[in-house]
């Protein structure tokens, strides 16, 4: 059943309030009225049908659109959505960007570099401009930067969407196994994915977004949103 | 001791006392003796004014020494908790079949709510008046209605009070709202109340929210596990009016239940109650199309 998103026990590490999102030139608004908390090792879902806003929301939460109406406040660290191809100068190499995002995030640049390439895998094609890299190879440079750099909060846009089989069940591994103690926020179609790993969801729909604390009822409801 | 013998079947009410003390004391002055199969069921007939609390335990009298009392009004549930409202509701109910069973096989039938009343075999009876309860109900908006035979002939208003629903309700106890957020479940269940054999129809009216999107409902009439079903998927915000009817092969408590048929994202359901009333064949026949 739809609930109170506020957990009272835990200090939220994100507080979103009365958000809404109308995109320029558009009559209707994408969802409105948005509001739920993110404890600092919660594991929030983000369900709903294409076109519903998911990825709009992962992307006003990672601070890459702005919100139309209400508040996002952060109180930990959050990664840039994964899985989004954006975020690199395209015309720096990989190993360029790795040094850009060290020096913005104050990380020592050899011991990031040293783990996004144990991460990502991709070599010598470090040294490639980014422009000329195929979408799992940006996918892998994004999640291993993410990874290298380390944060309280991961925000992934469609995990299934990052490289292969293998690829994906190592950063399954790299999140949710290593670094299980951090908050993340998920928005996916894979419902197996989300009743595994998840502890609470929302599902955005109609411009309407509802909290679930039970994740396999909103999985429920989800799946017969899509077959509706 | 005359040999002459009335058995007496009194429904709980707020005359109930009154009337018991009543038709002991007329009993007594006749010289009867008075005794109540409740405490001792191997009473005969030709034991004077017995009491019982069974339609089978009237069988063993003459047809013509046979009186029930009956109340279908709530007047003695003076306890505003209602939970024990609902539970003194299905109790009386299944006091009330009893006596129309008894009815049936010739039992007189004679109305609590008067002060006097002409029994057969004892003659006139008056009993002491009592004080109405300041919660009772009148005898038309008493769920026990569909038993009274004197006003609404087999016809009541079971308001929506006397439902249960599982996850509450926003609203007022007048119009409840439910909201449908989630999984397949019921949403509205009861009230239980007994209901003898026949055919009888629900005809309830409900407030649907379908919030731009479409609401599943399955609603569901009659006894233990054998029900009537409707089932609809409902796409357009409104009031819709839903009938069912089940015949009861033997008295068995009434259940009217309205599903969600699969998890939903949003909707609000409005709750009225519903009109429950007995069919005769002949009305049925006639409502039939030609």
């Amino acid at each position: 059943m739809a609930s109170n998103p506020t957990l009272p026990t835990e200090v939220p590490g994100l507080r979103v309030t009365n958000v809404s999102k109308t995109f320029h030139g558009a009559t209707r608004p994408v969802f409105q009225n948005i509001d739920f908390t993110l404890g600092r090792s919660g594991r929030l879902a983000v369900l709903g049908r294409n076109g519903q806003g998911k990825s709009t929301l992962i992307k006003m939460l990672g601070g890459i659109l702005p919100v139309t109406e209400g508040e996002i406040a952060w109180s930990m660290s959050s990664s840039w959505p994964i899985g989004f191809g954006g975020g690199f100068q395209g015309s720096l190499s990989g190993l360029d960007n790795i040094r850009f995002l060290a020096r913005l995030y104050n990380r020592n640049y050899s011991n990031t570099l040293e783990r996004v390439d144990a991460f990502a895998e991709l070599g010598r094609s470090l040294r490639l401009p980014v422009k000329h890299y195929s979408s799992g190879m940006r996918a892998r440079l994004a999640f291993g930067l993410s990874l290298a750099i380390e944060f309280d909060c991961y925000l992934i846009d469609e995990l299934v969407a990052v490289g292969d089989a293998r690829f994906q069940q190592k950063c399954q591994d790299e999140l949710f196994q290593r670094r299980k103690n951090r908050a993340f926020m998920i928005a996916s179609h894979d419902t197996s994915l989300v009743a595994h790993y998840c502890d609470r969801a929302i599902i955005i729909e109609s411009g309407k977004c509802k909290i679930f604390e039970d994740v396999a009822e909103a999985v429920d409801i989800y799946s017969w949103l899509r077959t509706a | 001791m005359s040999g002459e013998t009335l058995c007496v079947m009194l429904v709980p009410s707020a005359a109930g006392a009154a009337w018991r003390e009543a038709l002991a004391a007329r009993a007594t002055d006749l010289g009867w003796l008075v005794s109540d199969v409740a405490t001792d069921p191997s009473i005969t007939p030709g034991a004077g004014l017995v009491f019982a609390d069974s339609h089978a335990a009237m069988l063993a009298f003459a047809p013509h020494a046979r009186a029930v009392v009956i109340d279908t009004t709530l007047d003695d549930t003076v306890n505003f908790d209602l939970t024990v409202r609902q539970a003194a509701i299905v109790q009386r109910s299944h006091m009330l079949v009893e006596a129309e069973m008894a009815a049936k096989h010739g039992a007189t039938v004679l109305l609590a709510t008067r002060s006097r009343l002409e029994f057969p075999v004892l003659g006139p009876v008056e009993r002491q008046q009592t004080e109405r309860s300041p919660n009772g109900e009148s005898a038309l908006d008493s769920p026990l209605a569909v038993f009274d035979i004197s006003t609404s002939a087999g016809r009541a208003h079971w308001h929506p009070r006397w439902f249960h629903y599982p996850e509450g309700h926003t609203g007022t106890v007048d119009r409840p709202l439910l909201d449908l957020t989630g999984r397949m479940r019921p949403v509205v269940y009861g009230p239980y109340i007994r209901l003898p054999e026949g055919r009888w129809r629900a005809e309830l009216n409900v407030t649907v929210d379908t919030e731009n999107s479409h609401v599943p409902l399955i609603f569901e009439w009659g006894p233990g596990p054998e029900f009537s079903r409707v089932v609809t998927t409902i796409r357009q915000a409104g009031t819709y009016a839903v009938s069912l009817e089940h015949v009861w092969e033997q008295p068995d408590a009434a259940q009217l239940r309205i599903w969600i048929q699969y998890p939903i994202f949003q909707g609000v359901l409005g709750f009225q109650g519903c009109e429950v009333n007995r069919v005769e064949t002949t009305d049925r026949d006639q409502a039939a199309p030609h």
